[in-house]
């Protein structure tokens, strides 16, 4: 270790940390050290330094016994304080019941913290000024830094994961540190910056949450001239009444996302829950069926559900089914194998015969985004029950097997009625591949199905009643005679995602 | 994976004699009569279960009645509001021109003379006129209760209950229709 203060020794430096109250691995970091090591072997790297015994020499027994909150970090550091505060985090954590590998953690400290770090740092500047103009802040190992080394082997030890310091750890332990005084000893700031305090209290929107946040002290502390800030805050500061308090352990998993394709054979089963007024007008929905599983088994807070369209809640879907995708937040679970899926495919058949879903597997957020890039190419297909009507009219085979040849077709549609009171209004072109005319299994004269493959986001039923005219050329407009669409299914929908499960490898893997 | 046997489609469609028209499946039809206190100038809003209404002619009105040709639509309705130069944007449709329900939608020119105005029935913001009235004004006589129809209007939410209250029910309509004719016998 390099000695970076002017003409004072170690030892010096050392006594006068003890005497404004600073715990040993306070002193430590305003001394410099840089090791882990040191850090969880504090006694050892003090008699290396031959400090400790010196001190116990020279200093007042009795004062050493009355170990103080430290007047640096609150009792973060100290041995009595931290051991029980780390206990708490691994219980809390271990209560939560994550399965995953590793986690990362993150400690948010009071605002007070700001204003006492920043007054022992200009204490130290003014008392041992450095020979290079590095500040304090850099020069020195953070409160935040040497807690993580102390404490986050011992977290890893009582959580069984290994500890990520990383920033791509999906795993973060958030722990909110309180301050009893945090309060009162930030009044100060009131006066210190009188003008900043009145104009944000004015601006009541912007800083409705509080008048200062963490972020904006730092800045304005950086601001500040030191003689100005020493005129309402003690420098070094006072030595705490109380220590810090643990006032949140938040454990938070990054979201995890689940794909799959689904199907519909329900006709009075709407897409997700349908409440208008806070009244559900459904007693359930494709989202929650599928959906509800996968929470159950995930142990996830909340869940998001996007597909690559929708249907009707009169149409159904069949075929391949519908891609679709979750993000579960906050999952708990993790580490979910192809087995649980085809059990949570399996219970989703024995609980309903409306919905059905395959393919469930874990993709990453990249693949996610894929999903909403295909959605502008994608062709579906559609088989349509239409009739004809008036009471004298009859199906004109002869002009409906015209139709195939025509295609493509391209539409010019108005935003549908039905759905104008929440789409905006525009006329967008669509196409129509392919048709295909067939007879009905229905004993119904005046019905015939038409096959199609369409571009993605064209309305099929304003295709074929033509919705006032504000759908050209529609069915109608083609065959010249009114017709009206019963019923309605999606065939299938040409997307590739996400990637297709074998089904028949994977059983033989699990025999 | 079990294979599902799905039903073909249209078997749980019930056959009927007359399938109920696209109109009438999705659309509640409420009539104004007499609108401006003209005699028998009924109009019918035809309203959307998503709430859109639609105006258009009701079956007594009597360029329907009457069976007249329209020779002009004219949506130039006052000096400064051309219906037709309406514009709406986005999903709250904003700049759309607002309506009451005496608010002028449109002037209808019969070829014999007679003028009559269509007034909007409802309050709300006018989403969409029926341009196809200007080159095919007929469309009005021929199909009043689909493509002829003059008007898309999103109704207020506030004022929603209110106006709904004050269009007649369907049932309604024909009985104030009947006694119209039934005071039309009497007097000669």
């Amino acid at each position: 270790m390099t000695d970076t203060s002017k003409g004072k020794s170690p030892k010096e430096i050392f006594k006068h940390l003890r005497d404004i109250g600073c715990c040993k691995l306070c002193c430590l970091r305003y001394l410099g050290e840089r090791s882990q090591y040191a850090y969880q072997n504090p006694d050892e790297a003090l008699q290396m330094k031959s400090l400790v015994d010196e001190v116990e020499d020279t200093e007042n027994p009795t004062k050493l016994k009355k170990d103080n909150v430290c007047t640096a970090c609150l009792g973060l550091l100290q041995e009595n304080f931290r051991e029980t505060f780390i206990e708490k985090i691994i219980t809390d954590v271990n209560t939560a019941d994550y399965d995953c590998r590793e986690f990362s953690c993150a400690l948010s400290m009071p605002v007070s913290f700001c204003l006492r770090t920043h007054s022992f740092n200009l204490h130290i500047d003014e008392v041992f000024p450095s020979e290079t103009d590095e500040p304090a802040e850099a020069k020195f190992m953070s409160v935040k830094e040497v807690w993580k080394w102390i404490a986050s082997p011992l977290i890893a030890k009582g959580i069984s994961k290994s500890f990520n310091p990383n920033k791509d750890c999906d795993f973060s332990i958030t722990i909110s540190i309180g301050y009893e005084d945090d309060e009162k000893e930030c009044n100060c700031l009131m006066d210190m910056h009188k003008e900043i305090y009145e104009m944000r209290k004015k601006q009541k929107r912007k800083f409705k949450d509080c008048v200062l946040s963490r972020k904006s002290v730092e800045s304005l502390l950086l601001s500040t001239d030191p003689s100005h800030f020493k005129k309402f805050y003690p420098s070094p500061p006072n030595i705490p009444n109380t220590s810090f308090t643990c006032s949140a352990v938040a454990p938070l998993h990054n979201s995890l996302f689940i794909a799959g394709r689904y199907n519909k054979y329900s006709r009075t089963l709407s897409q997700t829950p349908w409440i208008i007024d806070g009244k559900r007008l459904m007693e359930t929905s494709v989202q929650e069926l599928l959906c509800n599983p996968i929470i159950e088994i995930s142990k996830a807070d909340d869940l998001r559900f996007a597909s690559s369209g929708r249907e009707d809640v009169d149409v159904r879907m069949l075929g391949k089914g519908r891609p679709f995708f979750c993000e579960l937040i906050n999952p708990h679970r993790v580490h979910l194998q192809p087995s649980q899926f085809r059990n949570i495919e399996k219970a989703i058949a024995s609980t309903t015969k409306d919905v059905a879903a395959r393919h469930l597997q874990i993709v990453s957020k990249d693949q996610v985004s894929q999903i909403k890039a295909g959605e502008e190419e994608k062709v579906k297909l559609y088989s349509a029950y239409c009739i004809v009507s008036g009471d004298k009219a009859c199906v004109d085979w002869g002009k409906l097997e015209s139709l195939p040849p025509k295609c493509p077709i391209v539409l010019q549609q108005k935003t549908p009625i039905r759905v104008l009171h929440r789409r905006s209004l525009a006329t967008r072109e669509r196409t129509i591949f392919r048709l295909e005319v067939c007879k009905t299994e229905t004993e119904e004269s005046k019905a015939f199905i038409l096959k199609m493959a369409t571009q993605a986001g064209t309305y099929i039923k304003e295709f074929v009643h033509g919705d006032f005219g504000r759908t050209t050329p529609s069915l109608r407009d083609l065959l010249g005679t009114d017709v009206d669409i019963l019923a309605l299914d999606v065939l299938d929908i040409e997307l590739d995602w996400p990637p297709e499960v074998n089904y028949d490898e994977e059983s033989e893997s699990v025999t | 994976m079990k294979a599902s046997i799905v039903d073909p489609i249209g078997l749980d469609v019930p056959i009927q004699k007359v399938y109920p028209s696209f109109t009438e499946r999705y659309f509640q039809q409420k009539y104004s009569i007499d609108v401006d206190g003209k005699t028998s100038e009924d109009h019918c809003v035809l309203v959307h279960s998503n709430r859109i209404c639609i105006v258009t002619l009701a079956p007594t009105h009597p360029v329907i009645a009457s069976r007249k040709t329209i020779s002009k639509v004219n949506f130039q309705v006052a000096d400064k509001t051309n219906r037709l130069q309406n514009t709406v944007q986005g999903k709250r449709k904003h700049g759309a021109q607002t309506l009451n329900p005496m608010s002028i939608l449109c002037m209808l020119e019969c070829e014999d003379g007679t003028t009559y105005t269509v007034r909007s029935c409802v309050f709300g913001k006018l989403i969409e006129i029926n341009e196809n009235l200007v080159e095919n004004p007929q469309l009005l006589f021929d199909k009043p209760d689909s493509d002829g129809y003059i008007a898309i209007v999103l109704p207020n939410l506030s004022t929603n209950e209110k106006f709904k209250t004050n269009l007649l029910l369907k049932e309604d309509y024909l009985k104030e229709v009947e006694k119209r004719t039934t005071v039309n016998e009497i007097k000669p």
